[in-house]
Formats: structure tokens, C-alpha cells, sequence
């Protein structure tokens, strides 16, 4: 990579190469300023080309400097971030150790204190208890004692209550059946009577029904019901009828 | 127009007034017809014999409905047309149809009119009509015809009705 490698070694000009005076006078004044022309546009896009050549390469070569130059920075950011790791899980781990066995110093205490407290109550109430026992034993001997007198007073009462109640329990129970055999006999008679009465009145019923309703109809309608409202009521029936008293006239 | 001597009377074109309901009067009727006719006899008799005395027949209110209902003046009747009409009036007395009508209440007059109305007007024109009572119809009507008997009473009805009444007093009886 060259920057003017395209371009052409400059070559020295001699004296003995150089044009002559006669060359010089050859070559007209406005050749010479095409010539010159000429070289300036090939010494142009030589430089232009150059330039383009120069910029790709650089372009190549920032590129790759990059790439690697990324590669480098991350191993060593993860290198780091390995170190910082295992330095402050270690770190952590003793802060754990050290505070757990403070921990477990301090519950062992607790524990103790508890234990005690607990091998405390337990005593005072097992005190508590046997005193209650024998309490509860001397009373209830007291009122065994009680009960048993109580007992055989009662006993001798009940014996004699119970002899009364039997007395008078067979007494009432002869009377109960005497009674219930006189219920039924009058059970008896009255159903019978009934049963007579309510056939008297169902036939005496059925008898008279229709004089009944007769009766009640003329009781109900009979002066109330004169011939005057009836007219129209008559006159229907007897248009009803009309031609049959027509034909029995007529015959 | 008034009836003049020489007409013919025909007991079948008679028309019967309202007033004029029963046998009794119809025979009441016709016994007034016969006297009044007597009376002028006897004043027609009396008068050729020169006798004046004048007499003024007073009609009741029964014949008086009558002639008027059949335009028949009696005072100006011959003898002849008087003896035709009293005869034509003994047939009515005799065909005229009776239909006999019995109710459960006394029949008032107004009523007993308009039922014989009716009855002169849809049955026959001279219909004779006689009324009966019998409580025991309760209501409505007992008719009798000639030859039928036409029960129109609430009686009959309820008897029509009995099984229906038993079965219904059995039933609320359970």
C-alpha cells in the first residue's frame, strides 16, 4: 500500500535528454499549456484514486481494530466480574457463618431460660395438684359419709311412700276400670242414639224435602211474588204454548 | 156505523170487551140484553096501547163496552133484530171457548185484562176465560183447555226439577 503507488517514477531529466533549444521552440507555447493541462488532470485522478484506495483501506483496518479491540474488553470486563464474584461470595459467605453462629449462641440461651421456666411451672402445678387431690379425696370421703346417712333416712321414707302409692294406685286403678266400663256402656247409648235421631231426620229429611223447599218457596215468594210480576214470565210461557191452545181450540 | 133494523147477526163475529171475562158475565150479558129488550117491549106495547111513559134504559158499564166494541145502538133494534141478537148472543154464551186459568195469588183486574187480551188476540177472539187459585202452584200459570191441560206453574217446574233438587241437597248433605 503506497500512497502514490500508480504514479510513475519521476525521472530525472539530463541535459543530454532535454529538449534543445530547438525542441523547446518546437514545442509551441500552447502545446506546452495542454501539456500541462493534461498532467494536471491525470495528477488529479491519480490523487483521486489514491484518496478512495487510502479510505477503503483505512475504513478495513478501523473495522477490524474494533472487532478486536471489543473482544479484548470483554474478556477482561468478564475476568473482573469473575474475580468480584468470587471475592464477594466469599465475603458473604463468612457475614453468614459469623452471624449464624451468633444466632444460634443466643437461641441456645433462650432455650435454656425457657426450659428452665417450663421445669418451673410444671413443678408448682404438680404441687398444685397433689394438694388439690388430697382436697378433693378428704371431700369427697365427707360426703360419702353424708350421702350414706342421707340414704338410709330417705331409704326407710321411700319404702313407706312406696307402700302408700301402691295402695293408692290399685285403688285407682279399680276405680279407672269401673269408670271406663261405665264410659263405654254410655258411649254405647249415646251412639246408639244418635244413630236413631240422625235416621229419624235423614227419613223425616228425605220425606219432606220437597215440601220443605214447597214451603220455603211460597213462605219466600208467596205474597212478594204477585200476579202482577209474574205477568210477563206468564205471557212468555204461554206464547211458548200458544199454538198448541190454538190447535186444542180450534179443533 | 150504527146497526139498523134487518141485520144479521152472526154470533162468530162478535167481539168480546175486556170487561166481558167470564161465563157468569156472559151470562150476565146476555140476561141484561134479554131485559132491556123486555123493556122496550113492554114500552113499545104501552105506547100502542097509549100508554106514554117513557123509558130510558140505563146499560152497565159490561154491555155498554159490548156495544160499543160491536157498533150495535140496542134502543134503535127492532123487536125482530133484538130476539136475533139475544139469540146470536145465547150461542156465544154456549160456543165461546172457555179456558180455564188457575194462579197461585188472587188475580188483580188490571193484570186478568191484559192476560185476556192477550189471549183474545193470539188464541181466540171470544175466549171466555175462568180463573181459579191454588197456592200450592207457588207461581206461574195452570191452563186448561178443552181437550189439554198446559202446566205452567213453578210447581211443576219444581217437580221437573226434583231429582236435580235431591241430588243437589244429597250432595251438600256429603
Amino acid at each position: 500500500m503506497g500512497l502514490f503507488s500508480n504514479s510513475k517514477p519521476v525521472q530525472k531529466r539530463t541535459s543530454s535528454d532535454g529538449p534543445s533549444q530547438s525542441d523547446r521552440n518546437f514545442i509551441s507555447k500552447a502545446i506546452r499549456k495542454e501539456l500541462r493541462e493534461h498532467a494536471r488532470e491525470y495528477l488529479e485522478k491519480a490523487l483521486a484514486d489514491n484518496v478512495a484506495h487510502f479510505k477503503r483501506d483505512l475504513h478495513v483496518t478501523v473495522d477490524e481494530i474494533n472487532t478486536e479491540l471489543k473482544d479484548h474488553v470483554t474478556k477482561r470486563v468478564d475476568a473482573t466480574i469473575d474475580d468480584i464474584n468470587t471475592e464477594l461470595r466469599k465475603h458473604i459467605t463468612k457475614q453468614l457463618d459469623d452471624q449464624l453462629t451468633e444466632y444460634k449462641k443466643a437461641l441456645k440461651g433462650a432455650q435454656d431460660v425457657a426450659l428452665q421456666s417450663v421445669i418451673r411451672s410444671a413443678q408448682v402445678v404438680r404441687e398444685q395438684h397433689e394438694r388439690l387431690s388430697e382436697t378433693l379425696q378428704k371431700d369427697i370421703a365427707d360426703q360419702k359419709l353424708t350421702f350414706a346417712e342421707t340414704f338410709r333416712a330417705n331409704k326407710t321414707k321411700l319404702d313407706k311412700l312406696h307402700e302408700t302409692q301402691e295402695a293408692a294406685l290399685t285403688s285407682i286403678s279399680a276405680t279407672a276400670a269401673q269408670l271406663e266400663e261405665q264410659h263405654q256402656h254410655l258411649d254405647n247409648l249415646v251412639e246408639k242414639n244418635i244413630d236413631k235421631q240422625k235416621a229419624v231426620l235423614v227419613k223425616a229429611f228425605d220425606e219432606n224435602m220437597a215440601s220443605v223447599v214447597e214451603h220455603y218457596l211460597l213462605e219466600a215468594l208467596g205474597e212478594q211474588y204477585g200476579l202482577k210480576s209474574q205477568l210477563p214470565a206468564i205471557i212468555k210461557q204461554m206464547e211458548a204454548n200458544k199454538q198448541a191452545m190454538v190447535d186444542d181450540i180450534t179443533l | 156505523m150504527t146497526k139498523t133494523a134487518s141485520v144479521a147477526y152472526q154470533y162468530s163475529d162478535f167481539k168480546l170487551p175486556p170487561s166481558t171475562a167470564s161465563k157468569i158475565e156472559m151470562a150476565r150479558l146476555v140476561h141484561e140484553v134479554e131485559w132491556i129488550d123486555h123493556e122496550l117491549t113492554t114500552t113499545s106495547v104501552r105506547s100502542k096501547a097509549g100508554i106514554h111513559k117513557h123509558v130510558e134504559p140505563v146499560f152497565s158499564e159490561q154491555l155498554r163496552d159490548f156495544l160499543d166494541e160491536n157498533k150495535v145502538s140496542l134502543i134503535e133494534l127492532s123487536g125482530r133484530d133484538r130476539d136475533q141478537l139475544i139469540k146470536q148472543l145465547r150461542l156465544l154464551k154456549e160456543k165461546a171457548p172457555v179456558i180455564h186459568m188457575t194462579f197461585a195469588t188472587t188475580a188483580d183486574s188490571e193484570s186478568l185484562q191484559q192476560l185476556i187480551a192477550w189471549v183474545r188476540e193470539s188464541i181466540h177472539p171470544q175466549a171466555i176465560v175462568a180463573v181459579g187459585m191454588q197456592p200450592a202452584l207457588v207461581a206461574g200459570v195452570y191452563i186448561r183447555t178443552p181437550n189439554r191441560v198446559h202446566d205452567l206453574s213453578l210447581r211443576s217446574q219444581l217437580e221437573g226439577s226434583h231429582d236435580v233438587l235431591v241430588k243437589s241437597l244429597e250432595a251438600l248433605r256429603g
